[in-house]
């Protein structure tokens, strides 16, 4: 099913409503703290709902519902076990030492905490992955597009030296669009869009589990259908896969690898979570923030995963698990009802490209180009900058986005195999420098360096050093158990860090003044 | 291409070398945990989110609520940790 007229207005009238809004906000940047940090006027309650759009995109609408038809409910640990204990700890404990110290990235707060090279080293791995990850979720987008449209996607060729390498037209009139708003409104436009995208995203999804177990004929019926499937979908129903499940999510790698190591990495450490809390109006808006997009993420695994479970139940004939959502919509909804769902999909794609775009611009400007490049030019200066890698990054994302689609199997797979690469060890430096006094700049430089460097040779040796396809998670807690002894010896090694560098940064110290 | 290709494969190769010997670590921590029965990571999992709950509690107001406008009930976020990990609780006991 392709869309009908009524799904068309819904979506102009969607995408014109949010390129106005954000583009309106434009008038309100005129300084890069404005840009980069709304001018800290952030409220909590767009934070959370930005946030929520941060971490879901449209990969994930696909990629949650895709592995869930694949593995089941465990897929669900992804939000309920990786986010919301987590959230909790980021906000009671990290994100008030960001806010105080008044810093505009997570590499920043690493350069005061440690050195210019722990802090160059982060800043590059980030910049890269966010700006790769722009591709990779605009070659979601255009398996997105193309399902929906029942394969009446439109290629462009941009290089007449390589005409076989084609881009989806609609994910460039998506970059355009979020381009736009993006550019001129920076952090504020973002996060008051993402406010009214998560809500277009969480109807849309809301919709298509409706229907879905309407037709299925409820969750009994469901469960019943899946489990008559055979001995292979005996576990779809169950948070805990056996540890010898062949499977990436057996229980010891999701609890230390995705519990333990990736989400707390991700939301203590993740330039395009952290930097929403930065922008906050108070320390208390900050903390709020996180703490409400731990309440609407309780929901995401319902309108998200149990899609998946729907498809199996049915039983839709898919090629592969990211087919389950678009056949679904095509399936299922009525006229109308396609329009709101295509828009939800637009509302988490632009969500997320925004949120990515605008965090790999800040850390590229912050970061590098002026702690490395140009140290004292005009905040008119950084601005412009600020600006011009919003395009730059987004260039890079369309262009990089055929090259995802044809190179990773499973989307989801391939975005949690990036992250498990430096995840780890980032996690192990940012743990140790904020609640051990001893750890020492060169023990945090060495755990960062040889913690990566270790989960590149474990990918390297997977087929040797583990029995299953995709063992991310268990990089993931690899890498972090070498990172954080790295850092633990070299530390105990090394000169320690005078009290004076450490105020303000370690855990202890903003508490006590508050008790005082 | 080729010479691309013959360098990969033998970094591959050698990082395989270097990490046969790790494997059996690997496998004997495998066993371990084959063994395990799935209560224990189910209700190790219950228990952590309640230590999280109790540690939440015991967090001064004063700096729960550091910029907060108003000091209401409904603006006391442990409050609002408490039930987000009761919620997890129930999830991870039942499901």
């Amino acid at each position: 099913m392709g869309l009908a007229g009524i799904d068309y207005a819904i979506v102009i009238l969607y995408v014109g409503g949010i390129l106005v809004i954000g583009t309106y906000l434009g008038r309100y940047v005129r300084t890069g703290k404005d840009f980069f940090l709304a001018g800290r006027r952030l409220p909590w309650w767009a934070i959370g709902m930005s946030l929520v759009v941060t971490d879901i995109g449209a990969k994930d609408v696909i990629g949650l519902a895709g592995q869930a038809y694949l593995f089941g409910l465990v897929l669900a640990n992804f939000d309920w076990l990786a986010c919301i204990p987590v959230i909790l700890i980021s906000a009671f404990i990290f994100v008030p030492y960001y806010w105080k110290a008044g810093v505009y990235t997570v590499p920043e707060w690493l350069g005061l905490r440690y050195n210019l090279a722990v802090r160059s080293i982060v800043a590059v791995i980030w910049g890269l992955f966010l700006a790769l990850n722009l591709g990779v979720i605009f070659s979601a987008a255009a398996i997105m597009f193309r399902n929906l449209l029942g394969g009446a996607d439109r290629l462009v060729a941009p290089f007449w030296f390589a005409p076989d390498y084609q881009i989806s037209i609609y994910v460039l009139a998506t970059a355009v669009i979020v381009g736009t708003y993006t550019f001129f409104g920076g952090l504020a436009a973002v996060v008051l869009t993402d406010a009214a995208q998560m809500i277009i995203m969480y109807l849309g999804c809301l919709a298509i589990l409706i229907f879905g177990m309407a037709s299925v004929g409820g969750v009994g019926e469901m469960v019943s259908r899946v489990k008559d499937l055979g001995d292979a979908y005996a576990n779809h129903f169950t948070l805990f896969l056996p540890a010898d499940s062949t499977s990436p999510y057996a229980w010891p790698a999701v609890i230390f690898g995705l519990g333990f190591v990736l989400a707390p990495a991700y939301w203590i450490g993740n330039q395009a979570i952290i930097q929403r809390t930065l922008g906050a109006r108070s320390a208390f808006d900050a903390k709020a923030g996180l703490i409400w997009a731990a309440v609407l993420k309780v929901i995401v695994p319902v309108i998200m995963v149990v899609p998946g479970l729907i498809a199996l139940a049915l039983p839709l004939q898919l090629d592969k698990g990211d087919d389950a959502v678009p056949t679904l919509i095509r399936e299922l909804l009525p006229a109308g009802l396609v329009g709101l769902v295509f828009a939800a999909f637009l509302a988490a794609l632009m969500g997320n490209v925004d949120s990515y775009l605008n965090s790999a611009a800040t850390l590229w400007t912050r970061d590098l180009y002026q702690r490395l490049l140009v140290r004292r030019a005009s905040d008119r200066h950084y601005l412009v900058i600020g600006r011009s890698l919003t395009i730059v990054f987004l260039v890079i994302g369309v262009l990089f986005a055929p090259v995802a689609e044809t190179k990773f199997s499973g989307i989801f797979a391939a975005m949690q195999t990036l992250l498990s690469m430096f995840q780890g060890p980032l996690l192990a430096i940012l743990l140790l420098g904020m609640l051990w006094r001893r750890t020492t700049q060169w023990g945090g430089l060495a755990g960062l360096v040889i913690g990566v460097g270790s989960s590149a040779f474990m990918f390297t040796a997977k087929n040797v050093l583990f029995v299953i396809e995709e063992p991310f998670l268990y990089i993931a807690w690899w890498s972090f158990v070498v990172g954080m002894v790295v850092t633990v010896v070299v530390s105990l090694a090394t000169k320690r860090e005078p009290p004076e560098k450490l105020e303000g940064l370690v855990y202890g110290s903003v508490m006590k003044k508050v008790a005082r | 291409m080729a010479f691309w290709h013959l360098l990969r494969d033998a970094i591959v190769d050698f990082c395989e070398q270097l990490g046969r010997p790790l494997a059996p670590v690997g496998e004997a921590i495998k066993e371990t945990l084959v063994g395990l029965p799935l209560i224990v990571p189910r209700v190790g999992l219950a228990l952590l989110f309640l230590a999280l709950a109790i540690w939440a509690l015991t967090l001064s107001k004063q700096y729960i609520m550091e910029g907060a406008k108003r000091a209401t009930l409904w603006n006391d976020l442990r409050l609002w940790a408490v039930v987000s990990m009761v919620i997890q609780i129930a999830l991870y006991l039942t499901l």
